[in-house]
């Protein structure tokens, strides 16, 4: 499901591995079951580990854990990553409310 | 120039902003409460809003509010007086466009900034999910019928697609140069010029081929920087010297200088100083075209790692290697910068730039590749932000 402008999803980001590190924010670009493209202004890595909050459709996803695929830098600055959930419980708890969303749009 | 909206309840809070968003090269219109900021809005008319606020503070949502009835796509951006990435959240879902922690500076509100101006707001995208079909008959008949119609329709949207990318194929914006050591890069009004250290050569380029259409080699030089004032080519050659050349066919030489600044990187004329900068202690020196090229007055250059200047015919510009971006100086002071215009083309760091020109409304840089000598060299094209390509 990709989100786009104004309804950009708002994303809490904390760093499990990082001792001292603050909690970050940002935004998710596109939202699937397995993986999420998401826009910060935080510098992230690839294979940095995170614990990823956000809401959907009312319901609240709290520090799903998942791990930084890829990683650039935009034109503006942002850094801009594919990150993938690595549990399967969060990945089918997703997959379902994503398809609620999508059968009642 | 884009106008940027602020308001701070806090003086102090106001003029960190103006001062972040004026270094930044936008124009600050600052308010200090609702009112105030509701005037900008209908006088200033702001591309985005920056607020300052403690992370209690609501005056972002009552923003909103007020901005819901007469500019709803209008980004408002919060900077938060603390860090609290709980409040960022909240204030993102009511919202805002984007949440900035302190400290305010240029290098922090430059991304932000850049990133809400490009905003165009737009609406939610969701697939929808295709519906299941009632029966084996019916799906077969649908599933003919769709075969025929996508045959149809694939061919008329290739016939369609061709002729689009026939009318609407973007312009090139570098192209390959038969040489590999470019140092300078100047305009002269008809052609471009580049200098080639290597090969001690100067080669002029038709302006819209790129096409070298004239090379003078110049055996006693190892040259450099290059730019045109008073009917003369100037070239910035090693070691310490400053050659004038006659504009003929052999660019005779009518005088050398000493370049008692030296190392002298690059050269811009504005109709009366021949500017001038030292990369090696960061100077920008204005100069008098005298015998001596003497030193009016020199300025600690403002960015990171100057490689070359050049003048616009009002502005003078230089270009930062360092920070990969072109900095509009302010004639009368040019220790301040009053645009920035980044340059997306050498963040990948393969390129390094050497020279700098404007030509036909647009920036030029002329570069060589990283490990030097390890290919052709290329010139970029830079549209200015918001110009068209």
């Amino acid at each position: 499901m990709k989100t786009q402008g104004a309804s950009l999803l708002p994303l809490l980001i904390a760093f499990p591995e990082a001792e001292g590190r603050l909690e970050s924010w940002g935004k998710i670009l596109d939202l699937g079951a397995l993986s999420a493209r998401i826009l910060t202004q935080s510098r992230l890595s690839a294979r940095e580990p995170l614990l990823l909050s956000f809401r959907l459709r009312g319901e609240d996803f709290d520090s799903l854990p998942a791990v930084v695929e890829r990683s650039e830098i935009d034109e503006d600055g942002y850094t801009r990553c594919e990150v993938r959930f690595t549990l399967e419980a969060d990945r089918l708890r997703l997959g379902r409310v994503l398809r609620v969303l999508l059968a009642s749009r | 120039m884009a106008v940027v909206g602020i308001l701070a309840a806090e003086a102090d809070h106001r003029k960190s902003l103006r001062l972040a968003v004026e270094e930044l090269g936008y124009r600050a219109a600052p308010a200090k409460d609702m009112k105030g900021a509701v005037e900008v809005l209908q006088k200033e008319r702001p591309r985005l809003f920056v607020v300052a606020q403690a992370p209690e503070d609501k005056i972002a949502e009552s923003l909103l509010g007020e901005l819901e009835r007469s500019a709803p796509l209008l980004p408002v951006v919060v900077a938060m007086t603390q860090r609290k990435a709980a409040r960022a959240m909240e204030l993102l879902r009511a919202g805002v466009f984007e949440v900035i922690a302190p400290p305010w500076t240029p290098e922090n509100v430059s991304a932000c900034l850049s990133k809400a101006l490009r905003f165009k707001g737009t609406a939610f995208e969701a697939l929808r999910p295709v519906s299941e079909p009632k029966g084996a008959l019916a799906y077969a008949a649908a599933v003919l019928l769709v075969f025929v119609l996508a045959a149809g329709y694939a061919g008329l949207q290739r016939h369609q697609r061709a002729v689009r990318a026939a009318r609407t194929a973007p312009p090139p914006t570098h192209w390959e140069l038969p040489y590999s050591h470019p140092a300078g890069l100047a305009y002269d009004g008809k052609y471009f010029w580049i200098t080639d250290w290597y090969s001690k050569t100067l080669h002029r380029h038709d302006p819209v081929s790129l096409r070298i259409d004239r090379t003078v080699h110049i055996p006693r030089e190892v040259p450099g920087a290059v730019a045109f004032a008073g009917g003369a080519v100037w070239i910035a050659a090693t070691p310490r010297g400053i050659v004038k050349h006659m504009l003929n066919d052999r660019l005779t030489v009518l005088g050398r200088y000493p370049d008692i600044k030296h190392q002298t990187l690059g050269m811009a004329y504005d109709g009366l100083y021949l500017w001038t900068v030292d990369a090696g202690k960061r100077k920008l020196h204005k100069r008098i075209l005298d015998d001596r090229l003497s030193v009016v007055e020199s300025y600690a250059y403002p960015g990171s790692r100057p490689a070359a200047l050049a003048f616009d015919g009002t502005e003078l510009w230089s270009l930062d290697a360092g920070n990969r971006e072109i900095l509009r100086h302010d004639l009368d002071r040019p220790t301040r910068i009053t645009m920035r215009i980044p340059l997306p083309e050498y963040r990948s760091g393969e390129w390094t730039p050497t020279g700098l020109a404007w030509a036909r409304g647009r920036f030029w840089t002329v570069a060589q590749r990283r490990r030097r000598g390890r290919g052709k060299a290329r010139i970029f094209s830079h549209p200015l932000p918001g110009a068209g390509s």
